[in-house]
């Protein structure tokens, strides 16, 4: 865990989590989970901005949730990727590649 | 979102709340279990869970703003919260409530009427397309008129029927009231109409039918008439079989063809009993020349309907159009320079411009008095709502720690504020409904005598713009009263408020330069209503016992109408010799006499021009008022003469014209001069001799002396409307029983009225009665509210400060510096608010003059009456909570909190 975690800004968290779900759904704790995973512990997200964060995806239509039983017998909430989510996913990697290749070329020009 | 996920999301928002907790509580679980995972104890666990999570209300609060339509969920979150704090203080919100209520209801009551006279549509078929024509005059010309100058004349009625070609239809119509000879004899109003009066307004008849223009070809040849239905009702039960019959106005007969349908009201404000063609008008009006033919005569009212594709200013350019055309045309005008110009305006009862302009300053000084009492109102209401602010610190301070934001809060407070709007903006309009009808109930009786039962055909019931106005006037009155308060209340510093909640003393309360602002606000403000409420009822006074210039008590009024009965010429000239002989013969008579017109009856105007030496050319028409009286008036009357002598019968018997001037007249227009044995002329054929002057009398408006006035001698022509002044000798001495008895001994038919010259004076000054009512109704309603406001003020800065006071009781001061200083700081306040208010009132006195007759200005009485009145009011709102003051126990105020 690194000692002061890098902030994210909205976007890119929405990005993130889109990426999390790619493959499989997830509930809540998951995601965060899968986050901290795929970032080598690097990136870890606060329950603070992951639920709204979540409930706001899920209100533009890119993720929808379902009830169902999470590791420990619980119920919990899965998110899952929504055909309008991966083309989003699909446009935000685009457009992240695209402005973060633009500010590498900024810093490497010294 | 999509609409079903709102109202998903409005409706099942407990649901949905349950499973965002449960969600929470899952990934707590599964957080915990993956600490226990790493080694750590289950509490361990647990709580470090906890930790690395958060606050949940928090996240489960932004989670929910990012719901949609989350302003609603809090709209009603703030309404329920709302409601429950009104009711948890009952009184306060009575009280609150009802202030505005009164503030309100007051307000929409006015523009209730003022609409229903103004604006309203009137009540006939598609009253959108209907309009009123009216004239006003530029350029050189002389106009007479009967019942406003913006009348048209009948030529120039009928130029523009024949000619536009934008309106369906163009009537004409004229109200009078006429004598109804059955088993006995009434007067009913009536109601002289063109033939297509009817048909453009889409009146439908119940029985029979309505006159059309091929009815009346010949003018004088249709005596027909059409009953009102509610005339129908009263006079012949209602009869079927009523048409056919013939009935006598005037003493002529009219056929009844018709009776008009239940819901016609007619174009006026009082329902007709009877209407009658247009071209009948001579027959029954016989001591008048023929007006149809009359030029340049303002009589008749003109409405017409526009053509369905034609807009107004399509037929307000066309009718300017024969407007301009008709100035050159001699046949309808003999003023070759004549500018007409029409105002074309949509169908109401009051819009001419004369009535207007009447009728405006009035109505808007009324309005203003009322919305000043709204004023009052809502700083009232706004004070009381700063000091429950002030109560609710503790509780506002908690919520703003908790994370709550500002303007949310504000939000919050404010929708309070419109709760209390709301229930009182109900409350007013109930009571706007009612209390015009009230108003107009009781209004007949003061009202002068109205012919038959005529009701006031105002529309009162319940329509959109009265609402839309009621539900404006909360919104105002929510905003002015609640968003200051709320502002200030959510403004506070965390730290002290809850720090300063022990402190003992020096605590300053918050807002009180704020509250100190609104009372002295309401202080002037009804002081302003009040001391205008005090100079008018003054001033109706002074009017009531000022000297007339005549000698008012003991004198009866006798109003004949001859012409009405029947009689002509020759009749009425005897009659009137038999009856002045037969009264001039009775024991307690002192005097009789004879007029045209009798004190404060009304008045009469004519052209009069001067004769100038040698030069008899063309010379500017000068205006006077004119009354016919016989010799005897100036004697019985008490007018005393100041030269020269008053005509006598062997002038009149002679056939010199002698005329008798005012002091007013003589030096008008003879400054300087002598005016006895000068000649003046009147219209073409008359000339008179002056042969003495009177002292001048205030007989047109009471309180004012008349204008240039003369008098000329009773002549025997005509027997139109005759008044008989009767002076008797003590009061009492005859009875006004006695006087229709020995009249009635001549003739029983004839219809007289008979009234005291007092009460001719009371009549008169009836509006001023009324407004001066009106402004000490509204006048007291300040006071009560400024009293309420005061004692609401000081009840709660003693209460604040008990703590200090007890500590003080107890350090050794007397009950009695107690009381002093908290009555010495309220009326501190007071006394500036008395100082502003007394500057207003002398503004607002010189505009409130212009408008109405009879108010005089800086009366030092009242402004000090009124003053003091006030002050003492508010020391004695001071007073009572100053007492609870001293009577605070010391112990108990330092123990409690």
């Amino acid at each position: 865990m690194a000692k002061e975690p890098p902030d994210l800004l909205q976007g890119t968290l929405d990005l993130l989590i889109l990426k999390a779900l790619q493959h499989e759904p997830m509930h809540g704790f998951g995601v965060t989970l899968r986050i901290r995973q795929m970032s080598d512990e690097v990136l870890q997200v606060e329950q603070g901005s992951l639920y709204p964060a979540l409930y706001r995806l899920e209100e533009r239509g890119w993720i929808k949730a379902e009830w169902g039983v999470s590791e420990n017998n619980r119920r919990a909430r899965f998110y899952e990727l929504t055909a309008a989510g991966r083309k989003q996913l699909d446009a935000e990697t685009a457009n992240w590649k695209q402005v973060s290749s633009a500010i590498n070329l900024v810093l490497k020009g010294a | 979102m999509s609409p079903p996920k709102i109202l998903r999301a409005f409706f099942r928002k407990e649901k949905l709340d349950a499973d965002m907790a449960e969600e929470m509580r899952a990934h707590l679980e599964l957080l915990a279990a993956e600490y226990q995972k790493r080694g750590l104890s289950a509490d361990a666990a647990q709580q470090a869970a906890q930790r690395e999570f958060g606050g949940a209300e928090q996240i489960k609060e932004r989670c929910r703003d990012q719901r949609g339509m989350r302003w609603l969920d809090q709209l009603a979150q703030d309404f329920r919260y709302a409601a429950r704090a009104l009711r948890k203080a009952p009184g306060f919100s009575m009280i609150v409530i009802l202030t505005l209520a009164l503030g309100i209801g007051a307000n929409t009551s006015l523009f209730t009427v003022l609409y229903a006279l103004v604006w309203q549509p009137l009540p006939v078929k598609d009253p959108t397309t209907v309009v009123n024509i009216h004239q006003s005059f530029a350029g050189t010309s002389s106009r007479q008129a009967r019942g406003g100058i913006n009348r048209l004349s009948y030529p120039e009625y009928l130029n523009y029927r024949d000619r536009t070609q934008s309106l369906a239809g163009l009537l004409a119509f004229e109200e009078a009231n006429f004598t109804l000879r059955e088993t006995k004899t009434s007067k009913v109003a009536g109601v002289f109409a063109t033939g297509n009066y009817f048909s453009v307004l889409g009146a439908t008849t119940e029985l029979g039918r309505a006159w059309s223009a091929a009815d009346c070809e010949i003018p004088g040849a249709c005596p027909l008439a059409v009953l009102s239905y509610d005339f129908w009702q009263r006079q012949f039960g209602g009869d079927r079989d009523v048409v056919g019959r013939t009935i006598s106005l005037n003493r002529q007969a009219l056929t009844i063809i018709g009776v008009a349908a239940r819901d016609f009201r007619g174009t006026g404000l009082l329902v007709p009993d009877v209407w009658v063609p247009l071209p009948m008008r001579s027959q029954l009006i016989t001591d008048e020349p023929d007006r149809l033919v009359a030029r340049d005569y303002s009589w008749l009212r003109v409405m017409g309907r526009r053509k369905a594709d034609v807009s107004l200013d399509q037929v307000r350019q066309e009718f300017s159009l024969l407007a301009q055309q008709s100035d050159t045309d001699a046949a309808i005008t003999n003023y070759a320079a004549r500018r007409t110009q029409v105002q074309v305006k949509p169908g109401a009862y009051f819009n001419s411009p004369e009535e207007l302009r009447d009728g405006l300053p009035i109505a808007a000084t009324v309005m203003t008095a009322i919305g000043l009492i709204l004023v009052v109102v809502c700083a009232n209401v706004s004070n009381l709502l700063l000091a429950r602010a002030s109560v609710r610190r503790r509780e506002i301070g908690v919520r703003l720690a908790l994370g709550a934001s500002r303007p949310r809060l504000v939000r919050q407070l404010l929708t309070e504020s419109f709760l209390l709007a709301g229930i009182a903006g109900a409350v007013g309009l109930a009571l706007a409904f009612a209390l015009p009808r009230v108003v107009i109930a009781s209004l007949p009786a003061q009202v002068a005598s109205l012919p038959g039962e005529a009701l006031p055909g105002l529309n009162l019931a319940p329509n959109l713009p009265i609402l839309g106005y009621c539900t404006l006037v909360s919104l105002v009155a929510a905003i002015g009263m609640g968003l200051v308060p709320a502002l200030q209340a959510t403004r506070l510093d965390l730290s002290s408020m809850l720090a300063a909640q022990n402190a003992l003393v020096g605590r300053r309360i918050g807002g009180a330069r704020l509250r100190s602002v609104l009372v002295i606000t309401q202080v002037a403000v009804s002081l302003l209503l009040l001391i205008s409420a005090g100079l008018l009822v003054r001033g109706l006074r002074r009017a009531l016992s000022t000297d007339l210039g005549f000698d008012r008590k003991n004198v009866f009024v006798l109003s004949i109408d001859l012409e009405a009965s029947g009689y002509d010429t020759a009749q009425a000239h005897a009659y009137n010799a038999s009856l002045i002989e037969r009264l001039g013969g009775v024991a307690g008579v002192k005097a009789v006499a004879r007029a045209h017109l009798a004190p404060l009856r009304g008045s009469w105007s004519t052209t009069i021009r001067l004769e100038r030496d040698g030069a008899t050319g063309t010379t500017r028409n000068f205006v006077a008022n004119l009354n016919c009286v016989s010799p005897a008036y100036f004697e019985t009357l008490g007018i005393a003469m100041v030269r020269g002598r008053h005509f006598t019968e062997a002038d009149v018997q002679s056939g010199a014209q002698p005329a008798v001037i005012s002091q007013a007249m003589a030096s008008r227009f003879w400054p300087g001069e002598d005016p006895i044995g000068r000649r003046f002329f009147v219209g073409n054929a008359e000339s008179y001799e002056i042969v003495g002057i009177a002292r001048d009398v205030s007989s047109l408006v009471p309180g004012v002396t008349d204008g240039p006035y003369f008098y000329r001698p009773a002549l025997s022509a005509g027997a139109g409307g005759l008044e008989l002044i009767v002076r008797t000798e003590a009061d009492g001495a005859i009875s006004a029983k006695r006087l229709r008895e020995l009249a009635a001994a001549l003739d029983p038919g004839v219809t007289i009225s008979i009234h005291t010259l007092d009460e001719n004076v009371d009549r008169m000054l009836r509006p001023a009665q009324l407004a001066s009512i009106l402004a000490a109704g509204l006048g007291l309603l300040a006071l009560g509210l400024v009293a309420i406001g005061v004692y609401g003020v000081v009840a709660y800065v003693v209460s604040q400060r008990t703590r200090e006071i007890g500590v003080r009781i107890a350090l050794g001061a007397e009950s009695g510096q107690i009381q002093r200083q908290v009555i010495g700081e309220g009326l501190r306040v007071v006394a500036v608010g008395i100082a502003v208010g007394l500057l207003l009132a002398a503004a607002g006195s010189r505009v409130l003059q212009r408008v109405i007759f009879g108010l005089s200005a800086l009366d030092p009485v009242t402004f000090v009456g009124v003053g003091a009145l006030l002050a003492t009011i508010a020391t004695f709102a001071c007073w009572f909570p100053a007492r609870r003051a001293a009577q605070v126990d010391p112990m108990v105020a330092l123990r409690c909190e």
